[in-house]
């Protein structure tokens, strides 16, 4: 029976250390809109010539090195995208995403820069890569309280 | 096939530190002590216990003029995490069974 006890204890410590742990883990819109930057700005860099595809690539290279050196800093933890649970759904559907938009400046864009296709597709590469973030946080929190592990 | 305890897992405090790296890449010193709740002395000993027994890698970075701790669960402690915490829920869920069982006999 002390071994029962002792188990449910144990569990009942893992629950509130994971509380604990999804009450820490909340980041500011700035941060999702960050991240959504960094992803139109790597498809971004698909469809423009040559030099300015490398400037944006060193931008995004750059933008990912500031977002993991603060997240270090001001949280204490550094937690990339890719995580056991639910949360693969949303990377799914960010990927997706990602790669429909690639398509489409690859294939529709025809004068770069100057093309309105260009910048719609960036415009909603930035909004839906951002909500996406959002909605991964709230899974990946709710992931932890669960327990899923 | 049931899952079993695993020794270094048992105190609860090495279990703690053991879920929250497993939902971060890695987690700095601090921040693990003020989520588990303990002192720096307790933490410092267990994450040490965890580290021998090759669950966690532990690394030394200077920030702002200080050494800061940062802990990660290698894959070795995350296969032990996940076996421990299943093989606690299934000793319960058994237990709770077997009283139900008694309960309506």
């Amino acid at each position: 029976m002390s071994r029962i006890n002792d188990s449910k204890a144990a569990l009942a410590a893992l629950d509130a250390t994971n509380d604990r742990l999804a009450n820490h883990m909340t980041w500011p819109l700035w941060r999702h809109m960050a991240g959504g930057m960094l992803m139109t700005v790597i498809i971004a860099a698909a469809a423009l010539p040559p030099a300015f595809a490398a400037a944006a690539m060193i931008t995004a290279m750059v933008l990912a090195t500031v977002i993991v050196r603060d997240d270090k800093k001001r949280y204490g933890m550094f937690v990339s995208g890719y995580q056991r649970g639910r949360t693969g759904w949303v990377v799914a559907a960010i990927i997706v995403l990602a790669l429909t938009a690639l398509f489409v400046v690859l294939t529709q864009v025809r004068s770069g820069a100057r093309d309105p296709v260009f910048w719609v597709t960036l415009v909603v590469m930035f909004a839906g890569t951002s909500i996406l973030s959002l909605v991964w946080e709230r899974v990946y929190r709710k992931d932890i309280r669960e327990r899923l592990v | 096939m049931s899952a079993v305890l695993d020794d270094v897992l048992n105190p609860p405090v090495r279990l703690q530190i053991a879920a929250i790296l497993a939902r971060a890449n890695e987690a700095e010193f601090a921040i693990i002590r003020d989520i588990v709740e303990v002192s720096d002395s307790v933490l410092s000993k267990h994450l040490s216990a965890l580290a021998e027994a090759g669950y966690v890698s532990i690394k030394k970075v200077p920030r702002d003029g200080r050494q800061r701790t940062w802990a990660a669960l290698t894959a070795e402690g995350r296969r032990a995490f996940r076996q421990h915490a299943r093989a606690l829920q299934e000793m319960i869920s058994a237990a709770d069974r077997k009283f139900s069982d008694i309960a309506t006999t």
